[in-house]
């Protein structure tokens, strides 16, 4: 049954996180007494998302930055952009707003327990708050730290967001920063332009990619990697479009016969172009 | 199926509005045909020869706006109704068709169910075809398909004066206990009444109606991807963007959200309103972002919607069921015909 009624989320605490960007903890309330028609939470996979509801404003789709807890608390980034995006700067801790989710398909379960993964080598594309889907995924990761690489760009170092997630990635993942802007000391360029470099210091063929940002961006190294031998079927994209519902019946999401918010965001490469093709 | 002899509509209208709220097409003072609330004290009698309605029957369901939910500061409260219990009387065969379409669409939308739940269909079949109309070319009539419909009036001459009740669903058995109806024995292949034979009747009434070959051809040509962008681009200059043809359709069922905050307090309500894919905002990002920037991204969208094939794994036939209103309503002649007959070769 669809669920187009939020349930009440209480804004616990939230942080500046790079250049018009909020870091928010917020906690579903009546997290155990749930409508279970929205579906089960403990079984919300990263690149999923949920609709955030502003009373007066209006609603729109967000990220996991990382799953609910067990007492219902998890992380969501925002970076201004539009209306409802703004009315969130003017929150104060403890407001309550509306959530409904999870919503959509994530990203590939990691399968690092198997023995085939561990050797496989995951490249992680994001541009600007693109990262956010990805974190989630990125903090699941229990693959040896070389097998995973993250190429992110950003416009200059203060539009980079998730900045204590992204210190850890350091730590334990092998990542690439690319800027737009020149920064001294990082490689000049974006995602699209550095590919090539960045595949060539890292030192690995990847044997799957998983990708969020600008579209056009999606579109362009999807298809470089694509020619470069990583099967469409190994290439993973989240995209982004208007909605209104969330449950696949306001209209708005569509690439063809699909709707993102029920069959994506995330999509394989091979599937989407079928769609961007029809 | 159940089949009885009826004298006139009328009586079985008379017997519905003892239980019912009941709607059916009638002259508007400005002479439109509209779906229109009849008093219980009966005073109208149904006319069958009025042309089709204006509008489908969609908003019985899905209305033009309404509310979802209230939110006092602190809890979100669903506002859904179910409604009066209400018959559509008289309703074509080809909205029936886009009735069933829409409940399949929204099957899981517990608005749109809740006022469907409450809705008995009362189908009638057409023995003419209307102005602009081709349900014969998209599988939708005219004769109603029976699974559409609770109860079908079938017209058994063309004066209109001798009719057959066939009773169709259980609800529409339930509906007519206590009229004092004379049974027709159906079944035995002698009967007129039986499916073999409305199928005989219907090829007749078809073979009067004109067919529109570019239909088909634009059918084609939308499913091969014959037709280009510029051809989209160039059909699209004439689109004035008013939504006409999304509004009237009655398989479309876009919509869109809006907040209304009240004066003072921390009272919110949320309603849906119709939306249309032919807005250039329709897909319009906060970034700014269009995927559907372009007018003829946005024609060609509807029209796919429409007659692609790739939807026909999920709702066993094309979007359109041709109604023809789109024709009539659009003012920059670019509703069905006058699209297929440009995608098609026969301009």
């Amino acid at each position: 049954m669809n669920n187009l009624i939020p349930c009440p989320l209480r804004v616990v605490d939230f942080y500046e996180d790079g250049l018009d960007s909020l870091h928010f903890e917020f906690q579903i309330l009546d997290y155990d007494s749930r409508d279970t028609n929205l579906e089960e939470t403990s079984e919300i996979q990263a690149g999923q998302f949920f609709m955030l509801s502003v009373p007066g404003v209006g609603e729109a789709p967000f990220t996991y930055v990382s799953k609910p807890n067990d007492a219902g608390h998890f992380y969501s980034l925002v970076r201004k952009v539009g209306t409802l995006t703004e009315s969130l700067w003017s929150l104060k801790r403890d407001d309550i707003v509306g959530y409904r989710g999870p919503i959509g398909n994530g990203w590939p379960v990691s399968s690092s327990s198997q023995q085939s993964s561990l050797a496989m080598n995951t490249l992680v594309i994001a541009g600007g708050c693109g990262l956010a889907p990805l974190a989630g995924w990125l903090n699941e990761q229990e693959s040896p730290p070389d097998s995973v690489a993250l190429l992110y760009g950003s416009r200059d170092k203060a539009s980079q967001v998730l900045n204590k997630e992204l210190l850890k990635f350091k730590e334990s993942l092998t990542v690439f920063e690319v800027f737009d802007n020149l920064e001294s000391g990082y490689i000049h360029g974006n995602p699209i332009s550095q590919l090539d470099q960045v595949l060539q210091k890292w030192g690995k063929q990847p044997h799957r990619v998983l990708i969020c940002g600008p579209e056009i961006m999606m579109h362009a190294v999807a298809k470089q990697l694509n020619n470069d031998g990583v099967p469409g079927a190994n290439i993973w994209l989240s995209l982004e479009r208007r909605m209104h519902c969330g449950v696949g019946t306001c209209g708005h999401c569509y690439v063809a016969n699909s709707y993102i918010c029920k069959n994506g965001p995330v999509y394989l490469w091979s599937e989407l172009n079928k769609l961007i093709q029809r | 199926m159940k089949s009885f002899k009826l004298e006139s509509p009328n009586d079985l209208k008379a017997h519905l509005l003892c239980t019912f709220d009941l709607y059916m097409p009638a002259e508007s003072s400005n002479s439109d045909v509209k779906w229109s609330e009849i008093d219980k004290d009966n005073s109208i009698d149904y006319d069958p020869s009025l042309s089709s309605t204006a509008t489908s029957c969609k908003s019985f369901f899905f209305p033009e706006r309404e509310d979802i939910f209230k939110f006092d500061g602190k809890k979100f409260v669903s506002t859904e109704s179910d409604g009066n219990k209400q018959v559509i009387f008289g309703i074509h065969a080809c909205d029936l068709t886009a009735i069933a379409y829409q409940d399949k669409f929204f099957a899981e939308d517990t608005y749109y169910q809740a006022r469907r739940r409450n809705t008995l269909l009362i189908g009638i079949d057409c023995l003419t075809q209307c102005n602009q109309g081709f349900c014969h070319q998209v599988d939708s009539g005219p004769f109603v398909r029976p699974s559409t419909a609770d109860l079908i009036l079938q017209p058994l001459n063309n004066d209109q004066t001798s009719w057959r009740l066939l009773v169709v669903s259980e609800y529409g058995f339930k509906a007519i206990q206590g009229m004092k109806l004379v049974s027709e024995e159906l079944g035995s292949k002698k009967q007129d009444g039986d499916e073999f034979s409305r199928q005989k009747s219907q090829a007749e009434v078809v073979s009067h109606f004109q067919h529109f070959p570019y239909l088909n051809d634009g059918i084609n040509k939308i499913n091969n991807r014959q037709v280009s962008q510029d051809q989209w681009e160039t059909l699209a200059k004439q689109c004035v963007t008013c939504s006409g043809c999304t509004q009237v359709c009655p398989t479309c069922s876009c919509y869109t959200t809006r907040d209304i905050r009240e004066a003072e307090g921390p009272n919110v309500t949320r309603e849906r309103i119709w939306d249309s894919c032919l807005y250039e905002g329709f897909q319009k990002e906060a970034s700014g972002h269009n995927p559907t920037s372009l007018p003829g991204q946005r024609l060609e969208r509807f029209w796919y919607h429409k007659f692609s094939d790739d939807f026909v794994s999920k709702f066993d036939r094309y979007g359109c069921v041709g109604c023809g209103r789109c024709e009539q309503v659009c003012p920059g002649v670019i509703g069905v015909h006058s699209i297929m007959k440009r995608l098609s070769d026969h301009e």
